[in-house]
């Protein structure tokens, strides 16, 4: 958290976030979409957060956008044929229509990857909380990130314990879906004891309480934030009035 | 005990949100690890749908594509998916549909046809037919083969998920079975699972 970037208030950046996906729906064409990608990675970088920014992008988003690329221009037919050799044939329409689609998922894509990469989840929650979401959803979610890294954690003992006792893994398919039953049901009789135990845990710190709650954990907004928001706001305005009314 | 959209936000049946999440994930990694060829990523979502009943299904399935968007955000569409087959199981399971073998049966077609209907509108409107992975060589060979996007997609579909939907709700189902009766008991939706000789036994103590 040394990063001015990073160091906005949560409901900036996601206003950031908005803007662009607002942008990318009402703007035509797709030219103006894909310069959207590289702008963040800039952003990125200069938030600190560069390389994890394009690993997580070429992991998720690459091959999907390649796949849209080889679906649309080869293999839907359409009237235009621009290029075409044996059994391969690259249609116009379909270059058309998977460039729009395209641009639109990878602008709309960087922005959430930088957005859920620059904000802590600890930020986010406690903005939530105070633009009035109940303490019990902004619970739920912190909790069920908090837990998955535990389950795994849990399921590779598990596999462990159970691979000791003898249970095979490894071998034809009826063995290894035997093994699975073995594997989940500790998991979930443990992790439904866990919850009854949480359920008394919340009670006797008064988390069904209908009072108003303190947190330890501060933030607020600065001055930098308004100026941010004012500046998109403004900028977006100008944008409508642009695309609409002119 | 009393059901609908007011009565099911339990505090017991919030915290089983986060666990219904995990396990989807972690049934997901269990069935990478063990190689199978159907990814068991709803077995988290169908448990909870089915003993904390459609509404806490629904925000099971949603929120886990919430936070596997979070690294990946191409998932968060697929939320959708989720949310159908979520809700559909929770009101299969109110209507005491898993209680018999027809009912199960009936549960697991129509689970299989919703989960690819549902997932069938988020590839094609905005993924032009392609998920990314393996799949996409069967819509491929459909499209060659000269049908339209809607029924390739919807074809593959159904061939790649409808094990895997009906494989999800039974390794759900053997799941319930094991969860202890007085844990079952304190949920909205948990009463059918429950062995009818205890049921009786809880009957005469209320």
């Amino acid at each position: 958290m040394t990063n001015a970037i990073q160091k906005l208030y949560p409901s900036t950046k996601m206003s950031i976030v908005l803007a662009v996906i607002l942008f990318t729906l009402m703007m035509p064409g797709y030219i103006s979409q894909y310069s959207v990608f590289p702008i963040f990675i800039i952003i990125a970088f200069i938030s600190g957060v560069g390389t994890k920014f394009l690993s997580a992008f070429i992991k998720s988003i690459f091959v999907l956008v390649l796949f849209i690329f080889v679906f649309q221009c080869f293999l839907i037919p359409s009237d235009t044929v621009i290029w075409s050799k044996g059994i391969l044939t690259l249609y116009k329409e379909g270059l058309e229509a998977s460039l729009l689609m395209t641009s639109k998922i990878i602008a709309i894509s960087s922005s959430l990857i930088w957005f859920f990469l620059v904000t802590p989840i600890k930020d986010m929650m406690f903005a939530l909380e105070k633009a009035g979401f109940s303490k019990k959803f902004t619970f739920v979610i912190y909790s069920t990130i908090q837990l998955i890294p535990q389950m795994k954690k849990l399921s590779q003992t598990i596999l462990e314990a159970q691979k000791s006792r003898g249970i095979e893994t490894e071998g034809s398919l009826m063995i290894r879906l035997k093994a699975f039953l073995p594997m989940l049901g500790p998991l979930v009789l443990s992790s439904i004891q866990q919850t009854e135990e949480k359920v008394l845990a919340l009670e006797a710190r008064a988390f069904s309480a209908t009072v108003r709650k303190s947190s330890y954990y501060q933030m607020s907004k600065k001055p930098v934030d308004y100026l941010v928001i004012s500046v998109i706001f403004i900028g977006f305005m100008i944008f409508v009035w642009w695309r609409f009314f002119k | 005990m009393k059901q609908g959209i007011k009565h099911d936000f339990t505090l017991l049946a919030l915290l089983l949100i986060p666990v219904g999440v995990s396990l989807s994930v972690v049934g997901y990694q269990l069935s990478s690890i063990l190689k199978l060829p159907v990814y068991l990523d709803l077995i988290g979502t169908t448990l909870v749908a089915m003993i904390a009943g459609p509404w806490i299904g629904l925000i099971t399935g949603g929120l886990g594509n919430l936070v596997n968007g979070m690294l990946n955000p191409t998932s968060i569409p697929f939320g959708f998916v989720s949310i159908c087959v979520g809700l559909a199981t929770g009101y299969f399971s109110k209507w005491k549909m898993y209680t018999n073998v027809v009912g199960i049966v009936i549960a697991g077609a129509l689970g299989a046809v919703i989960a690819a209907m549902s997932s069938a509108v988020v590839v094609v409107l905005l993924f032009g037919g392609v998920t990314g992975s393996g799949v996409d060589l069967i819509t491929a060979t459909f499209l060659a083969a000269g049908q339209q996007i809607w029924t390739s997609v919807i074809s593959t579909n159904i061939i790649s998920g409808t094990v895997n939907t009906i494989i999800n709700m039974a390794i759900a189902l053997f799941l319930i079975k094991r969860i202890p009766p007085r844990f079952l008991v304190k949920l909205n939706y948990g009463w059918n699972y429950i062995p009818k000789k205890l049921r009786e036994v809880f009957k005469q103590n209320d």
